[in-house]
């Protein structure tokens, strides 16, 4: 006797199971909610609608977390020393031979009052009249966290919040300018003579502030990798190498008989605040329009440590800074992106004695080399 | 012969290896050992970690000088070998003997102590109750932890809040979107990038991070404390019936909680400590902290509160060494703040907040173990009493 089996049963307990399988997602990804718990009468009410600003702008810096070491990374200028930082000086740094000097950088969310609002309120704090939105925009601008943001330098007699008598003789150095929602400002304040001589190092520090990489460890990273030693080079016959008080340089030159021309080479870490952004505030230096993409990219490239790198040369007025002027300028410089950080080779005096020197400049940047880049 | 058979018998010789001395022994010097390297090991990674690593695991891989690793039994599996141990050595296997209670009676507290610990392990949970003067709770939360909250913003005090557990988040993987549903919620939650320790900060640069309204999720080191430890999510709040998407951050230290608005229903999302609830109400009435002279040593800080539960109220003054022990809950006085509080500022004043079962079984166990001792003891000496008696010749 054949025995047929009959195997509908199993095949329709298949097709169900794998159906069940199927249209079941995976439990890993889609999850019930399933506990419950009492609201207490006592719960604090809660306030529908915040946005994400009131939410977290302001919010206290919770006990032993470095808060801005986390997100933010920067190179600190020698000579500067940290000061305790808070929810409004997210960095903080005390300056001059007794700390006379403060700069501290702020980040608030929204448009805390606005650019002009804040360049006349800094005015006011030197004693200076206000003055209109359109003289603010023709003010020079630098790059801050990738973003343009207003430059100002202001003299006069300072009374900051809760001063009562003015501090004579001050400098205010103030970095404005808004950035996806938040308004982030770098501040400088301190006797003239000692912010004259800081101008240098508040462009690098204002360069150098960059996002921290999200997962990063919270360290701050407070020196360039790159050391004179560990840069070689070879020195055109007509520079000497010149001591410069400023420590950012890597090294300074007298570039051939005009004393007047100096060359210098600098590193931070990070972007930099991106090289087009670095060319255009030389530009704005020396009283000229920023480039224009087609004029960047047609910028001549030549070789800095393997890198094709743009040189630009501008000349006109120079203001740097720290209020310094020098009429007729002529300003050769080469920005070379490197990893993780930024190698600037620069060159100004007066336009004919340093034009003599471009060949030098261009040659001296090509030649240098790197001996030991990391430890 | 039956000594040789039974010595044959498997279960026999198993019973006789639990019930040994050499295991009770070994079981000891490891528990010695363990409590050693556990309290060196606090030093690097924190009290929360090296308990759940040393002390509250069946095995755990030791790594001496750092780089050695020995293979270690938890101190959890060793209590409980102990245990199995002294039953089987100290109850069952000893004679018995109204003659000589004395040890039965010790060993029955040791059982107690360790019975008290595993009830303690298991079942009593702690947290703290932060209060300012004139505020009241009925909650306390726990020191570590995190579960997410859905809540009606108007919802009347008494009803249910949703709860999605920490377990439920912590295994989200990197780069994974875990989807939670309710029948009671008009919308279901898309929970990605949760972190054991986060801070939202100001998207100011071009990274490729998520941004939610300008801010994003950064992930931090885990701090070996784990108190320290503020976690963080991204949350995509789905409509059920128009599929319409709400982005936000959940994060515990926020000023205000994430809420979205559905069909004119405010709903909020907080990520927070567990809560438990007690079944009475304490409200801080006074908090007063005085200290050294011319120090910031706190001499003394004690609370006056009152207990309402129902219709009476109770004043209880609690202080440092005097808890307010009430229905298995037990209020300890831990701390104040804010620690950097100038004089005239307003105060708070923490609870340690526990219900442990077995709160007062140690007691119970040390008084059983001295009972128990001291019969043995006296037992003892007036047998040597009784044997240089009948020694001593009669004069």
């Amino acid at each position: 006797m054949r025995v047929h089996a009959n195997y509908t049963p199993a095949l329709v307990c298949l097709i169900l199971l794998t159906a069940v399988l199927v249209g079941c997602a995976d439990p890993q990804l889609r999850r019930e909610i399933t506990q419950t718990q009492t609201v207490s009468p006592h719960r604090k009410a809660i306030r529908p609608g915040a946005t994400s600003n009131e939410r977290f702008g302001l919010v206290l810096t919770p006990p032993g977390m470095p808060r801005t070491d986390s997100f933010l990374q920067w190179q600190t200028p020698e000579g500067w020393k940290a000061a305790p930082a808070s929810n409004m000086r997210l960095i903080n740094f005390r300056v001059g031979p007794r700390g006379e000097a403060e700069c501290y950088v702020t980040i608030l969310p929204g448009a805390a009052g606005g650019v002009a609002a804040n360049v006349n309120r800094w005015r006011g704090q030197l004693g200076l009249e206000p003055i209109s939105e359109s003289d603010i925009a023709k003010l020079p601008t630098l790059s801050l966290l990738g973003q343009e943001a207003v430059f100002v330098s202001l003299d006069g007699n300072f009374s900051g919040m809760g001063d009562t008598v003015p501090q004579k003789d001050y400098r205010l150095f103030g970095l404005i300018g808004e950035n996806q929602g938040h308004m982030q400002f770098v501040k400088m304040t301190g006797p003239r003579k000692i912010l004259e001589a800081e101008a240098e190092n508040f462009a690098i520090f204002c360069a150098s502030i960059a996002p921290a990489s999200p997962n990063n460890t919270g360290e701050e990273r407070t020196t360039a990798v790159l050391k004179d030693q560990e840069l070689g080079w070879s020195t055109p016959v007509s520079w000497r190498p010149v001591d410069h008080p400023s420590t950012m340089r890597l090294a300074t030159f007298a570039c051939g008989a005009d004393p007047d021309v100096e060359c210098y080479v600098t590193v931070l870490d990070g972007d930099a605040g991106g090289t087009a952004a670095n060319i255009n505030r030389w530009c704005r230096q020396l009283g000229q329009q920023p480039l224009a993409e087609d004029e960047f990219a047609a910028l001549r490239r030549v070789t800095v440590l393997g890198q094709p790198s743009p040189l630009v040369t501008v000349s006109g007025d120079y203001q740097g800074m720290g209020g310094e002027t020098q009429s007729g300028a002529l300003m050769a410089g080469v920005v070379c992106v490197l990893p993780e950080q930024v190698l600037f080779v620069k060159m100004i005096g007066p336009q004919a004695a340093a034009r003599a020197q471009i060949d030098n400049f261009v040659a001296f940047a090509e030649s240098l080399q790197m001996r030991h880049f990391h430890e | 012969m039956p000594e040789p058979e039974r010595q044959s018998n498997p279960f026999v010789r198993i019973f006789a290896f639990l019930a040994s001395y050499g295991v009770a022994a070994v079981i000891l010097t490891l528990l010695l050992i363990l409590t050693f390297l556990g309290t060196l090991e606090q030093v690097d990674h924190g009290l929360f970690a090296v308990q759940e690593r040393y002390f509250n695991s069946l095995f755990l891989v030791h790594y001496f000088f750092g780089i050695l690793p020995v293979p270690l039994p938890g101190a959890y599996l060793l209590m409980v070998l102990l245990f199995i141990n002294l039953v089987c050595g100290a109850i069952i296997r000893s004679p018995k003997s109204w003659r000589r209670p004395g040890m039965l009676i010790a060993h029955s507290g040791i059982l107690l102590l360790l019975l008290g610990g595993f009830v303690t392990y298991r079942y009593s949970i702690g947290g703290n109750m932060r209060l300012y003067e004139g505020e009241a709770s009925s909650e306390f939360e726990s020191y570590t932890g995190w579960v997410l909250e859905i809540v009606m913003v108007d919802t009347p005090a008494g009803s249910d809040a949703l709860v999605i557990p920490e377990s439920d988040l912590a295994d989200i993987a990197p780069g994974e979107t875990r989807t939670f549903h309710s029948d009671r919620l008009p919308f279901e939650l898309e929970i990605s990038g949760y972190g054991k320790n986060t801070s939202v900060e100001p998207m100011l640069g071009s990274h490729s991070m998520i941004a939610v309204d300008g801010f994003y999720l950064m992930t931090l080191p885990r701090d070996p404390e784990e108190e320290q430890n503020v976690a963080g999510a991204y949350v995509t709040v789905v409509e059920k019936g128009s599929g319409k998407r709400h982005e936000g951050i959940l994060w515990p230290l926020e000023a205000h909680p994430y809420t979205v608005e559905i069909d004119g229903i405010d709903w909020a999302f907080l990520l927070r400590r567990p809560r438990w609830t007690v079944p009475f109400t304490i409200v801080l009435d006074k908090f007063t902290m005085e200290k050294h002279p011319g120090t910031n040593t706190p001499k003394v800080f004690l609370s006056d509160v009152t207990k309402i539960e129902g219709k009476s109220q109770e004043q209880i003054k609690i202080e440092m060494n005097e808890p307010l022990r009430y229905k298995g809950y037990t209020f300890f006085q831990a701390s104040w703040g804010p620690q950097e509080a100038r004089p005239g500022d307003r105060l708070f004043s923490v609870f340690a907040v526990v219900r442990n079962p077995a709160d007062n079984w140690p007691l119970y166990a040390c008084i059983v173990i001295t009972g128990g001792l001291l019969i043995h003891f006296c037992q003892k000496l007036l047998l040597y009493l009784r044997r240089e008696h009948q020694r001593r010749p009669a004069l």
